[in-house]
């Protein structure tokens, strides 16, 4: 499944790309309630790790993310180490802007309890 | 109110650290409400919380959310907030790693629980809570 989704103030700008095996995700995420769109985040990866067999990237830009949607990504980081323990190829790239520092922790602190390699790299967000 | 605050606070700042960390406190503190609401045996539930952030210097600012809760949960928030008050840095960093990976099916109260954890951290002074009961099933929480 290929899917476009335009950000909100509140929620982040996806896009994901079946044929391609890259996810794509930038700005913020913090929801009112449940975050249904990690829900659907969460199951994309889930699928096509499931159902094919190419490298798989993860492309991140996030800003700021509230508790929910922080344990969401924790549930794809998980999905992604397994997979990578199977000998799946996967990249993360974690883009963080210049006046964001705490977008690079997060995503430092992340990537510390994973085998996967991350790639953590200045970048000016972009609206 | 998230959109107004972050666009204020980060014109006054060269970085936003400091806006990122008072918006992601008010942010969780705000979607917090909900879950220590009264809803049960209360009457109407009031999930409307009161909140006020003040900057008291230059990248100094205390936030407070207030709102109605059970009675019955009271002892409850006390004890947690009065743990989370007294642990350093790193203690913080272990228990929130904890309660990410801690199991998912037992509802909204352990985002709860994690958001708490992240305002800890997040914040510069242990945190603080006050109670105004209000009768004797309600009373008026303060964060």
């Amino acid at each position: 499944m290929n899917l476009s989704l335009a950000g909100t103030p509140s929620t982040p700008a996806i896009q994901v790309s079946w044929d391609s095996g890259l996810l794509r995700m930038s700005g913020d995420s913090y929801p009112e309630n449940t975050c249904g769109l990690c829900s659907g985040v969460i199951a994309w990866v889930a699928n096509i790790l499931a159902e094919i067999s190419l490298p798989l990237g993860l492309e991140l830009h996030p800003n700021h993310l509230n508790a929910s949607s922080i344990r969401a990504m924790i549930d794809v980081f998980d999905r992604l180490q397994i997979a990578f323990d199977s000998g799946r190829e996967l990249s993360v790239v974690w883009l963080y802007d210049n006046r964001n520092p705490r977008s690079a922790e997060l995503g430092e602190e992340s990537s510390k309890d994973y085998k996967l390699s991350f790639t953590i790299t200045k970048a000016p967000f972009v609206e | 109110m998230g959109i107004a605050l972050m666009e204020h606070i980060q014109s006054t700042r060269q970085y936003m650290s400091w806006a990122m960390d008072v918006v992601s406190a008010f942010i969780e503190m705000r979607q917090n409400i909900p879950c220590y609401t009264a809803t049960q045996g209360c009457g109407k539930p009031e999930a409307t919380a009161k909140m006020v952030i003040a900057e008291l210097s230059q990248g100094s600012y205390v936030e407070a959310a207030g709102n109605v809760v059970e009675q019955a949960d009271v002892q409850l928030l006390f004890e947690r907030v009065a743990q989370l008050a007294a642990m350093n840095k790193s203690v913080l960093k272990t228990i929130y790693k904890q309660q990410l990976r801690s199991p998912r099916d037992e509802g909204q109260s352990l985002d709860a629980g994690l958001g708490l954890i992240e305002i800890a951290r997040k914040a510069t002074a242990p945190l603080e809570c006050s109670l105004d009961p209000l009768d004797a099933c309600r009373a008026f929480f303060t964060l």
